[in-house]
């Protein structure tokens, strides 16, 4: 039984590569912005791995995250970005709201072996 | 002896006595013409009476006229010599009285003379009266004028302190204000280094947000094709054909390569003061040379010989990607054809030390002491600001660091930087 993943980020391409990559591992929900993301996540409790982009229009990614650990506190958050690592998510990392962060562009290995050692 | 001649003796002896009587007795009654008139006439009675008395005939004839004329004055004088013993007691009045009289005068002339003198000193007193009353209205003034004299000096002397104390004041003021002075040059330097600092802070800022903003938008299209590719391997039978095979390599490659230069460019976005991390000195170096690629590619030669032991140092780690940015590209603008630099890095006791030499054009003695003055440059206007080392300087002083330069104009340069290994 495979897990269920979902990926926020506001460019199409980027939803389409990571789901070509990650489809062989999980089942993969993408959403182009947080609210619809934020709706995912209520429509599909059984999602328990998040990746997010960090900036987004409507909400950054840790304004997301934040919102959707109300939905389901106990799914792996992670954040994907094409920034240097900020001191907002050094925070995040600290405080594990966030359990990584990837840069762009993204290492499928990297983060499969990542996502590997927490579960 | 006959009558004539006891008549002629008496008379002889009459005028012996008389002539006693004026000339011892009574010598002061007469004057002096008097008593010399009747000495010739007692002497000529005196002659003629002893010729007389003696019978001189022979001697006395050719005198007789005489002798008669005598014997008429004869009894005059013997009148004359009775009158006086006569008058004897009225004339020793009168002399006594003129004698009292001639006192008197003499005391007159006396008192005359005490009371002129007493007139001439009451005089002389009344001048030396007025004298002293000059004198004292003089001392008056004198002293008046002392007074003054004296209140001058006092005022003098109070000015004079009064001027000394100003002196004073005035050569502390003066050193007052060259202190100030020089503490205004010394703020004035600092003020002058500050603005390059910001200016240069400031540029760096800019160049921060603009490299982040690019890196950001360059990391999605390089996702785009880092990704594509991989799907391609993924999805295809690329494995099949060693022609594809390659080719995604090329676009991986590339890929990897404009990773490599964001990732330098991002390290100069961590410039928060706060921001301190162990950073790896030889990792730093290389990526300023990332950077620096295009402007050494085919013309500068870069030899590293780097020291095998940790290189650690506690830092800001985009102020240090700065620091060796700025010296390496002074090392690459001071060759201007083809060259070599030399990166040594060597540990010692608790330092790192970076020697970067380089064989370019060198700087003058005259221009050396000058080189981390702020706005300093001998580059052409526009083409250089002058800010780069005294940047540098500012970076070193925060890490507690040293920095020092030996040049040989024509033969190169050597920038020889120590920084405190970290701790940790």
């Amino acid at each position: 039984m495979k897990n269920t993943l979902l990926y926020v980020d506001d460019e199409p391409i980027n939803l389409q590569l990571f789901e070509i990559h990650m489809k062989k591992h999980f089942n993969v929900y993408t959403a182009l912005s947080g609210p619809i993301a934020l709706q995912h996540m209520t429509d599909h409790p059984e999602i328990d791995v998040v990746f997010s982009d960090m900036k987004m229009p409507h909400m950054d990614g840790l304004e997301f995250i934040n919102e959707a650990k109300k939905i389901k506190a106990n799914a792996q958050y992670y954040i994907l970005s094409g920034y240097n690592l900020s001191p907002d998510i050094n925070k995040a990392l600290k405080d594990k709201t966030i359990l990584g962060y990837f840069q762009k562009p993204f290492d499928i290995g990297k983060i499969l072996r990542e996502l590997q050692s927490n579960t | 002896m006959s009558l004539v001649g006891i008549i002629d003796l008496i008379g002889l002896l009459a005028g012996l006595l008389a002539l006693i009587v004026v000339f011892i007795g009574r010598k002061r009654f007469f004057n002096p013409g008097t008593r010399f008139l009747l000495l010739i006439l007692f002497v000529l009675i005196v002659f003629f009476s002893l010729s007389n008395f003696l019978e001189w005939g022979n001697i006395t004839r050719s005198w007789d006229i005489i002798e008669d004329y005598l014997r008429v004055l004869e009894p005059m004088f013997w009148w004359g010599i009775v009158y006086t013993i006569l008058m004897r007691q009225q004339l020793d009045e009168q002399i006594k009285m003129r004698e009292a009289l001639s006192q008197s005068n003499t005391e007159l002339e006396k008192a005359l003379t005490k009371a002129k003198r007493s007139k001439e000193l009451e005089e002389a007193n009344k001048k030396l009266a007025q004298a002293q009353t000059y004198i004292e209205r003089a001392y008056d003034e004198v002293n008046e004028s002392h007074q003054k004299q004296k209140g001058l000096n006092e005022q003098l002397k109070l000015s004079n302190e009064e001027t000394l104390s100003l002196n004073e004041e005035l050569i502390a003021t003066n050193e007052a204000l060259s202190a100030k002075k020089d503490e205004l040059e010394h703020a004035m330097h600092q003020l002058k280094e500050a603005q390059a600092q910001l200016i240069q802070s400031e540029k760096m800022a800019s160049m921060g947000v603009l490299t982040a903003g690019v890196a950001h938008e360059l990391n999605n299209p390089l996702n785009f094709i880092k990704g594509s590719a991989s799907a391609i391997r993924m999805t295809s039978n690329a494995n099949n054909s060693k022609e594809l095979a390659s080719l995604l390599d090329n676009i991986d490659e590339g890929v990897k390569r404009a990773i490599e230069i964001i990732q330098s460019l991002n390290h100069f976005n961590r410039q928060n003061d706060d921001d301190i991390n162990d950073c790896d000195v030889h990792k730093i170096i290389d990526n300023c040379l990332v950077i620096l690629g295009s402007s050494l590619r085919y013309r500068v030669k870069v030899e590293k010989n780097y020291s095998s032991s940790g290189v650690e140092v506690s830092c800001n780690e985009g102020k240090i990607h700065q620091l060796f940015l700025n010296v390496l590209t002074n090392a690459i603008q001071s060759i201007d054809k083809d060259g070599e630099i030399i990166i040594k890095t060597e540990v010692k006791a608790d330092k790192i030390e970076v020697v970067i030499s380089d064989n370019g054009c060198g700087i003058s003695q005259e221009n050396l002491p000058k080189i981390m003055d702020p706005f300093f440059t001998t580059k052409p206007a526009g083409e250089g600001t002058g800010l780069g080392l005294s940047l540098v300087y500012a970076i070193i002083k925060e890490h507690r660091g040293k920095i020092k330069y030996q040049s040989e104009e024509g033969v190169g340069t050597s920038a020889i930087i120590s920084l405190p290994l970290s701790k940790n």
